[in-house]
């Protein structure tokens, strides 16, 4: 069984790698959709957090796999459903790969030959579509991630693991509590379960809620909600 | 600070609100205040009457049909007939009705003027500020009923285009339910701060 990662020039994309790297996972194979876009500068305070919740915010996913060593193969877009990707995944025959980025998968790159996971911040059914911790945060005082096989449609793929979190007590929901919650159930999923997955869970597709982008005032209401009991 | 969001004509220019940035309680102060400001305006404008009222009205000044034996629907006439039927249960067909509609706002931030039943538009009109403002009505009726915060996150979008059309908006029923959309809303943030917060 072979296992490898799609990353992306993202936050997200940081905490996985790095925490892979601090728990001596190892990948067969790395694909890095790398559109060379210019680095964000954070604020002394957020890169103090991020450091405190396992990953660097600032380091560029590009320096740690340097600075590892670690063999990639490089991609000049980002576009999961770029036709040159989907090749390059029909040539390298891998079992798994772990897509960190956003969007739906075609049914192209979904017939390469490879299965993909994804790491979904929220415990579905009941917490499928966008921004579902912010709604998670509001109605249970929690959040939670679902690893699943990708499929066609939006979150209903096969499940492997869930795990929940404890709301945080920072305001960096989106550049730290996400990637955090995700990167962690990466991290036990491949710490306790064994490949090739065969437990899965199937998704009954009727059933669950469908969330879409918060609206900031819903967002405020979070994210001060954690602050209040933190 | 200034609430933002109802700034521009957001209609013609849709918010997307991808990644909004975190702002702080005074946030939540200038959302109430560019609200308030909407309802002090139409206050100037109309003489209130009760929201019971309000709907009589809106019966009376349409034709309402649910026009069961065609395959496309007028926006406004279902979203009416939604909005006043005395009868309170739970319709399964008008439920997934809602859910499709919302679903396509959600995504499109437009309501087309005129539908099929699979909800693919039949109007390339979507300037008809009436259907957001009943949508907006639904989607708080829904939220009273089953406290689905999807319902709350819609209608907050809603709101956000009506409050960006207020200076274009003339007619007395349109302003009285806006009146009544914007006041559920801030009623039922006010009630989820003093949960949460």
């Amino acid at each position: 069984m072979s296992f490898g990662i799609i990353l992306t020039p993202d936050i997200r994309s940081k905490a996985y790698i790095q925490k892979i790297l601090q728990n001596n996972i190892k990948l067969d194979i790395i694909l890095f959709m790398n559109d060379r876009r210019i680095e964000k500068i954070y604020s002394d305070d957020i890169v103090k957090v991020s450091k405190r919740y396992g990953f660097d915010i600032a380091k560029p996913v590009m320096n740690t796999l340097l600075e590892n060593n670690l063999k990639f193969k490089e991609f000049s877009f980002v576009d999961i459903n770029n036709p040159v990707l989907t090749e390059y995944i029909k040539s390298i025959s891998v079992d798994y790969l772990i897509f960190t980025g956003g969007g739906i998968l075609k049914h192209d790159i979904l017939s390469s030959g490879s299965k993909f996971i994804h790491l979904h911040p929220g415990i579905v059914p009941s917490y499928r579509g966008s921004t579902c911790f912010y709604y998670s945060i509001l109605n249970q005082n929690n959040a939670g991630v679902t690893a699943y096989i990708m499929d066609e449609k939006l979150d209903t793929g096969d499940i492997i693991y869930q795990k929940k979190f404890q709301k945080p007590t920072h305001r960096y929901l989106d550049e730290i509590f996400d990637p955090y919650i995700r990167s962690e159930t990466l991290i036990e999923l491949f710490k306790t379960k064994k490949l090739p997955f065969n437990d899965l869970i199937k998704q009954n597709t009727s059933v669950g809620e469908t969330y879409y982008i918060i609206h900031p005032v819903l967002k405020h209401i979070s994210i001060l909600s954690c602050l209040t009991d933190g | 600070m200034k609430y933002t969001y109802s700034d521009v004509d957001l209609i013609k220019f849709p918010q997307r609100y991808q990644l909004s940035s975190f702002e702080g309680r005074k946030f939540i102060s200038s959302y109430k205040e560019a609200r308030q400001n909407v309802l002090n305006e139409i206050k100037k404008k109309i003489h209130l009457c009760t929201f019971p009222e309000t709907l009589q009205t809106l019966q009376k000044s349409l034709e309402v049909k649910t026009q069961k034996n065609h395959d496309r629907f007028v926006t406004e006439n279902l979203l009416v007939f939604i909005l006043t039927k005395s009868d309170l249960k739970e319709n399964e067909k008008e439920n997934r009705l809602i859910e499709k509609l919302l679903k396509n706002f959600e995504i499109t931030k437009k309501i087309y003027s005129e539908y099929n039943y699979e909800l693919k538009k039949q109007s390339a009109n979507y300037e008809a500020v009436r259907n957001y403002i009943l949508f907006s009505l639904i989607c708080s009726k829904k939220f009273l009923v089953n406290n689905d915060l999807k319902f709350l996150n819609s209608l907050l979008k809603l709101n956000d285009i009506i409050c960006s059309k207020i200076n274009t908006i003339s007619d007395p029923t349109d302003l009285l339910l806006i009146y009544y959309a914007i006041n559920f809303e801030l009623e039922y943030i006010k009630e989820l701060i003093k949960k949460k917060l």
